[in-house]
């Protein structure tokens, strides 16, 4: 008998358009292992079984009724608790929005849900989406799937765990400074920060508005696709999203690298890596050979300008966001979240506002220099093992604990500041027996460049397929 | 007058302290805001770093094209097929 968790999101979805699954049977099967895996990992903040139920029971009725069916009909899904559905919970990982209920829906959601996916729950993650760690002070930390004690990355902690440990098919995360990618690579799962401006962040809770960005996380590149393709393009409830035709994405994913110049960036990305990281990534590489692509090493342009500039736009867009409460209820942010918040406020606006005018010139420079020669850049996605949440935890750990914890999302965050795309597959495993992950970068608007090369890797390799021990009888 | 003598470190640390000092002062003025706990006066004051970095980049770097759009910058970069 097919575990129905342990479909991929595509298989899951044509199980229920072809009828050899309902979409009761794909909940039910996803929950006994959410029963089985969550009390370890609190991958959850909330979650509504009672109106799962009921949705899946309504898109069984439309299949039998031969209804018009969208591409993810009856699909259960939940996403990271910071995207707003009109009348149920958005805690945002916070005690501040604990009872937050609103009153719109992001239009993100709006899509998954027009395309006939269904939501059961809202996943744990940092408050405010503002760690690389997944603690959580007010709702416990997440845990990884593959060692309970490490980190599972953050900020979208929840999604990548539960994909993980096969209770949700895929989920949506936020990416300002590496959130999906960080607990992609942590958890062992594919996730993929689009172009800045593909998706619409109507309806998301802002962290940065300069550097935020909606995307998924799933088992595999083609469920990212698939999922990807439902949400990108144009609303015109965020206008800034941009107004440019979304690819088909799927159709992209033929195997075929021939010619596919791919650069192993040099410069600061190995700065201080782990060996085995590094030996991961290297490997990754000659797979990557094998199906075509032209492997070189890449020193790249600028890293100094984009670590000054975009440190400075993330912390002064957080620290004005937050202001307000960290003025009338300091007391109910974490000690690190409220630490982290504080230095924006004394940085000057000339400062911010240099950072920002320089943003184009330094992406425009950026791109002449090193798109000339490659059409993706590779790095690990943590240049480091995977630490501890103990030798990461702020709140409780010596001074200099900001120092481990800040390394965790290193090699993500220049991607958030240039607005590229970029994604993480697993690679491997470190000693530890925790995940490795492949960060790959393109140009603007080349997620389809990246969804192919992180498919034709998963077709050479079964890091993706493999089965986290929280999941062992 | 602090006597900071010989030693550099300690001149540093002195400094910092000055740093963190005036850091504190201002978001209290601008903000109303008081540093919250520890890791926030550590961090805060690490922003002397980024006065250094952003001293480190005056003057190196020139662009032919100066504060512009980001977004027309995010379509002009994209593939030429596209």
């Amino acid at each position: 008998m097919t575990d129905l968790a342990a479909l991929s999101l595509a298989e899951a979805a044509a199980a229920v358009r072809t009828g050899a699954a309902t979409a009761l049977a794909l909940l039910e099967a996803c929950r006994a292992n959410r029963d089985r895996a969550n009390p370890k990992l609190n991958a959850t903040i909330w979650h509504d079984d009672a109106g799962a139920e009921a949705a899946a029971r309504a898109a069984d009725a439309a299949v039998a009724a031969k209804a018009p069916l969208g591409k993810l009909h009856g699909v259960p899904l939940a996403h990271k608790d910071m995207y707003y559905q009109a009348g149920r919970p958005c805690t945002c990982g916070s005690l501040i929005r604990k009872d937050f209920v609103p009153a719109v829906t992001a239009t993100a959601i709006e899509r998954l849900h027009a395309a006939g996916a269904t939501v059961w729950g809202g996943l744990n993650m940092a408050e405010f989406a503002q760690n690389p760690t997944g603690h959580n002070r007010h709702y416990g930390d997440c845990h990884n799937p593959w060692s309970l004690a490490y980190i599972p990355g953050g900020s979208s902690s929840g999604s990548g765990a539960s994909v993980a440990a096969r209770f949700n098919y895929a989920a949506l995360g936020s990416d300002t400074g590496g959130s999906i990618r960080l607990p992609a690579s942590a958890c062992g799962v594919t996730g993929i920060k689009p172009t800045q401006t593909r998706v619409s962040r109507y309806g998301a809770m802002p962290l940065s508005f300069s550097h935020d960005n909606v995307g998924p996380l799933a088992r595999t590149a083609r469920d990212c696709a698939l999922l990807l393709g439902v949400i990108a393009g144009h609303d015109p409830k965020d206008p800034t999203s941009a107004d440019l035709p979304v690819p088909d994405y799927e159709a992209a994913l033929t195997g075929d690298l021939r010619g596919v110049r791919i650069g192993l960036a040099e410069t600061y990305f190995l700065d201080g890596a782990d060996p085995p990281v590094v030996a991961a990534a290297e490997q990754a590489l000659r797979v990557l050979a094998g199906r075509g692509a032209i492997v070189s090493r890449i020193r790249l342009p600028l890293m100094d300008a984009v670590a000054a500039y975009g440190g400075v736009v993330s912390r002064v867009e957080a620290s004005a966001i937050h202001a307000q409460w960290l003025r009338e209820r300091p007391g109910d942010y974490a000690t690190h979240l409220s630490g982290r918040l504080y230095p924006g406020l004394a940085i000057p606006a000339t400062y911010y506002i240099e950072s920002l005018s320089r943003r184009g010139p330094v992406l425009r420079a950026f791109a002449r220099e090193v798109f000339a020669n490659v059409d993706l850049i590779a790095s690990p996605t943590i240049r480091t093992m995977l630490p501890s949440l103990a030798e990461t935890d702020i709140d409780h750990g010596p001074p200099g604990t900001e120092t481990r914890f800040m390394a965790v999302s290193a090699n993500t965050r220049p991607f958030n500041y240039l607005g590229l795309p970029a994604i993480s597959i697993p690679c491997g495993f470190d000693p530890d027996g925790l995940p490795i992950g492949l960060q790959l970068a393109a140009r603007p608007f080349a997620e389809a460049r990246l969804l192919a090369a992180a498919d034709a890797y998963q077709r050479d390799t079964d890091w993706h397929t493999r089965l986290p021990p929280v999941l062992a009888p | 007058m602090v006597d900071l003598g010989p030693d550099a470190s300690r001149r540093d640390a002195v400094r910092k302290g000055d740093f963190l000092a005036a850091t504190e002062a201002a978001v209290a003025r601008w903000h109303g805001i008081p540093a919250p706990n520890a890791p926030a006066r550590r961090m805060a004051a690490e922003l002397a770093a980024l006065i250094e970095a952003f001293d480190a980049l005056r003057g190196a770097l020139v662009f032919e094209d100066e504060p512009s759009c980001f977004e027309a910058a995010l379509r002009e970069t994209m593939e030429p097929s596209r």
